[in-house]
């Protein structure tokens, strides 16, 4: 074996063992990875009631109500699977909307009920001018919406 | 005048959006006058040195022609 | 590889760099004018995130050269350790501030644009996280480069943090679709193709190759730099013998 093909041999087997590392610790650390639980999560999982943990989602069409004149806000999140009920008192970001993805930092009370102290909206990865929107929803050819909860 | 405005408030994102772009002008002009500055440092040094070669180079002939 | 050895002696490398810099200037210039222009009156605003979204024309080029740069540092460290090529480590530490300065734009416009959009400025999600990590690869590699007295260690260590750190690029690209994150997922790099508007995704891609050639333009510049400089340490290594 030259020099030059030892060193070939050497970068290749190590990369190797380096790859399936990485592969072994991101697989074991999968669950704390992600950023945010989904409904069913909560549902289907322990939840203990008081931990804070973050809840995502999309909000939940014809269910965003403000109470106090605007100060608390009241919406359910869904993955079209389960649906979880938010109370949040505070300023919403300026995309959040119904329809739309979302993420509260909150926690669980004794009714089921998800309070969070923090939302932050997320935008999907769709973009284009307003027109746009128009004339695909005029000829009935708008998927915005569904094409949002495939990327949950 | 107005269209200035409305152009320069962005949507009411000015504060985001014109921020984001002069920081890119920033980093990316700091980055190339600094490398343009580190070139014309360098390549002054050289001709320094090369034209200090040349005369050592003339000294030695002159040195030669002398003591011959 | 007959070609990289044909570029791989620096006097001929010098000739073509000296004749392509200034084509390759003007290309940048023009095209990032042209960028400019389409980013700011020919595109539109977006239809859920409204003017905010002309903020995207720098961002996504940044973080497309944070990752470009980071893997054409490991592709040339490659190179500096197998082949030991007089350029692939010129290459690399040429490269390692540019790719620093377009990750620090790529989390610093994210800041600015995730601010008025998602309502933070950062959140600790996979994508933001991968991308933070790779901005202190960069810094990590270009502190290993002048951490050794004797040039080719710093030089070798260098080169084998930048392999390993690769796997990092993978982890970015892909953490979108991996894990629950805030960032959403791809929209130009894209199985089923891009989603994202003509009108916005022709600006975005013009200034995409205004941002690669801006790279290939500094590169260039600072490979030439390292020439001479390492001819001047030659210099003043024979002027110090002769005296």
């Amino acid at each position: 074996m030259t020099r030059k093909s030892r060193r070939i041999y050497i970068l290749v087997v190590s990369l190797t063992l380096l790859a399936a590392a990485t592969f072994l610790v991101i697989n074991a650390l999968d669950e704390n990875l992600s950023y945010f639980h989904s409904p069913t999560d909560l549902k289907t999982k322990e939840v203990t009631i008081g931990r804070s943990l973050r809840l995502g989602g999309l909000v939940e069409e014809g269910t965003w109500v403000k109470l106090d004149g605007g100060l608390t806000h009241r919406f359910s999140i869904t993955d079209n699977a389960e649906s979880v009920e938010v109370t949040y008192k505070g300023i919403m970001p300026d995309l959040f909307r119904e329809g739309q993805g979302v993420i509260t930092e909150g926690s669980l009370n004794e009714q089921g009920e998800f309070i969070a102290h923090e939302v932050l909206a997320k935008h999907d990865e769709n973009y284009m001018p307003a027109e746009v929107t128009e004339a695909l929803k005029a000829s009935g050819e708008w998927r915005g919406e569904e094409e949002g909860q495939a990327t949950q | 005048m107005d269209q200035l405005t409305t152009f320069f408030s962005m949507g009411s994102y000015g504060a985001y959006v014109w921020p984001s772009y002069l920081l890119t002008a920033a980093v990316m002009l700091s980055l190339l006058l600094t490398t343009l500055q580190r070139l014309r440092r360098n390549q002054a040094e050289l001709a320094e040195l090369e034209s200090l070669k040349t005369v050592d180079k003339q000294q030695e002939l002159q040195e030669k022609a002398v003591r011959s | 590889m007959s070609v990289f050895h044909r570029f791989a002696n620096p006097n001929r490398f010098l000739k073509l760099t000296n004749t392509v810099l200034p084509w390759i200037s003007g290309l940048t210039v023009f095209s990032l004018f042209a960028g400019l222009y389409m980013a700011f009156f020919t595109s539109p605003a977006d239809y859920q995130q409204g003017e905010s979204v002309r903020i995207m024309y720098v961002h996504v080029p940044a973080a497309w050269m944070a990752m470009f740069v980071y893997s054409s540092i490991a592709f040339a460290s490659v190179c500096a350790l197998i082949w030991r090529h007089p350029l692939a480590d010129l290459a690399a530490k040429a490269s390692a501030p540019i790719g620093a300065g377009f990750t620090f734009l790529a989390l610093a416009t994210g800041a600015l644009w995730g601010k008025p959009m998602w309502g933070a400025w950062w959140v600790w999600d996979a994508r933001l996280t991968s991308v933070l990590i790779l901005f202190f690869l960069y810094l990590g590699h270009m502190a290993l480069m002048n951490a050794f007295e004797d040039q080719e260690r710093g030089n070798r260590a260098a080169a084998v943090l930048a392999i390993v750190g690769f796997i990092n690029v993978p982890i970015i690209k892909f953490s979108v679709d991996w894990w629950n994150t805030l960032h959403q997922p791809a929209s130009v790099m894209r199985m089923d193709g891009p989603s994202i508007d003509p009108s916005m995704l022709w600006p975005l891609l013009i200034m995409g190759v205004a941002f690669k050639l801006f790279y290939l333009v500094v590169l260039l510049i600072r490979i030439k730099s390292e020439l001479i400089e390492a001819k001047l340490r030659k210099y003043r290594r024979a002027l110090v013998d002769n005296t």
